[in-house]
């Protein structure tokens, strides 16, 4: 019996001698990131950020310096010279830029306030343009990405920063409102359901579209008419109420948005079925073709939900979750060059990320006004148009997202190159510019 | 005695692996990307989908009637 105690009291020894060990390496590793990031307060992070960027050092000329004189010291084989010159000119403002963007943003994690040095490199007026900022409007403009953070500085926008929002990052799902992953999953599968049936509809419509072709007489043609839309509004109807569903059980849109387009659905249905009756009780063609233009109305509100359904998804969802891999991705970015790898291809990727999530925003915006003008438009016309615009928008947004999606795996790939993980980089807060 | 204390130590070592275990999911759950292309693989079917392609075939229906 001692014999055993001791042996498993040995083998439980090792054990936490082993994980003590491994929680070591892991706070090691930890703290030499968090380190880093302090010694940037040294001064260090200037250093291994001047060396991983010294190209687009040696592209920017100070613009208060004679270029004309700088010219001909280089053609007087100076040119050395001249360059270590520019180098420490911006070596200056970027010291200069780290000081003042440590005083606004005390709170904010080293890595995040370092990536405004990085635009310093790219935009003039970004030290005046900080310095004029509040604390809170700093902390916003620390938030965003670079090339956000470029176009504010050339427009010199504070308001732009006003309108933004702090949105904190809780479990990375960026819901709208609280659903449970089943009845998400339900709405989804029943309205593919629905729409799956709709091809077995069309397959009916199509022989009641070659018996109205045949229709001599207009008691003919009221009689298979009548049927033939019928059953357009009844497949409408199934769809509709589908898609009421899919409306409901949306995380990726919030309670109110979805209470006023259940409503409008629901006064789609009421209407669709008042019509069927109507359209059972027409007594002439006229009456009925006047019917049947009626439908497209319904119809045009059933396309303009269905999309607003997907396009909630793409562009509050996915494009929220791609925001914080790009927040994430930079953070990467930041521990890789302190420590002093080769940033150029990370970098690089982070660039076309940022480029494709900036189309990405800019299709979702061009979507949410087509949606917001279509809902609200009478005419069968002008909705059918800018229905159509909001498909379009929405089709653009989910290639953008799918390629900007695929962007951030190569980026996975590339730091997981470097030892670094990109999923655990922590990101607590993004900055959103406008809600879709 | 020995055996008091051996199953303290071995309920003790049952709790460590138990935790262990419970941080590895907590770690897991946190895949962004995975979650992303969750969604985007379930919206691909209804954006292959949206189309006025019905509302054009209404028109020609009702020129038949």
């Amino acid at each position: 019996m001692k014999k055993t105690f001791f042996t498993i009291v040995i083998i439980l020894f090792v054990f936490g001698a082993l994980n003590v060990i491994a929680e070591d390496d892991k706070s090691g590793s930890d703290s030499s990131g968090s380190g880093s990031s302090d010694s940037s307060k040294s001064g260090s992070s200037t250093e291994s950020g001047s060396s991983g960027s010294s190209d687009s050092m040696e592209k920017e000329i100070p613009p208060t310096l004679a270029r004309e004189e700088r010219k001909e010291r280089v053609r007087d084989n100076l040119g050395n010279e001249v360059r270590t010159e520019i180098k420490r000119e911006i070596k200056g403002d970027r010291e200069k830029l780290r000081i003042l963007i440590e005083e606004k943003l005390k709170d904010t994690p080293a890595e995040e306030r370092n990536r405004i040095l990085k635009i310093n490199e790219k935009v003039e007026g970004v030290e005046s343009f900080v310095g004029g900022l509040s604390p809170e409007e700093a902390k916003k403009f620390a938030l965003l990405t670079r090339t956000k953070q470029i176009e504010i500085v050339k427009e010199k926008s504070r308001r732009r920063l006003e309108m933004a929002k702090v949105m904190e990052v809780k479990d990375g799902e960026f819901k709208a409102r609280e659903i449970t992953k089943e009845r998400v999953k339900n709405a989804v599968e029943n309205f593919k359901e629905v729409r799956e049936k709709r091809e077995e509809i069309r397959n009916e419509l199509n022989g009641t579209r070659e018996e109205l072709k045949k229709a001599q007489t207009n008691e003919e043609k009221l009689a298979t008419g009548k049927e033939h839309l019928t059953k357009i509004i009844d497949s409408e109807l199934a769809e509709l109420n589908a898609l009421k569903e899919r409306i409901q059980n949306n995380q990726d849109i919030n309670s109110e948005e979805s209470s006023d387009s259940t409503e409008r659905v629901d006064n789609a249905i009421a209407s669709l079925e008042l019509l069927k009756t109507k359209i059972a009780d027409a007594t002439s063609v006229e009456q009925l073709r006047s019917l049947g233009n009626e439908i497209k109305k319904y119809a045009l509100v059933k396309h303009i939900f269905k999309t607003r359904a997907v396009a909630a998804n793409i562009c509050h969802g996915v494009l929220l979750r791609s925001e914080l891999l790009e927040r994430k991705a930079e953070l990467a970015l930041s521990k890789a060059e302190e420590s002093g790898a080769d940033t150029t291809e990370l970098d690089s990727r982070i660039e076309k990320l940022n480029a494709l999530l900036e189309t990405a925003r800019s299709k979702c915006s061009d979507a949410k006004s087509a949606f917001d003008s279509a809902k609200n438009i009478d005419n069968i016309e002008e909705k059918k148009e800018l229905t159509k615009k909001f498909i379009e928008s929405t089709k653009q947004a989910y290639e953008t997202v799918k390629e900007a999606g695929s962007v951030v795996k190569e980026i996975r790939e590339i730091v997981g190159k470097l030892s670094i993980n990109l999923d655990e980089q922590e990101v607590t807060e993004i900055t959103i510019e406008e809600d879709n | 005695m020995y055996k008091k204390i051996l199953f303290i130590f071995l309920a003790a070592s049952l709790l460590l692996v138990a935790g262990c275990a419970k941080s590895e999911t907590i770690e897991d759950s946190g895949d962004t990307i995975e979650k992303t292309d969750e969604t985007l693989e379930s919206a691909t079917d209804e954006v292959n989908d949206l189309g006025l392609s019905d509302i054009d075939s209404l028109d020609e229906d009702i020129g038949l009637i």
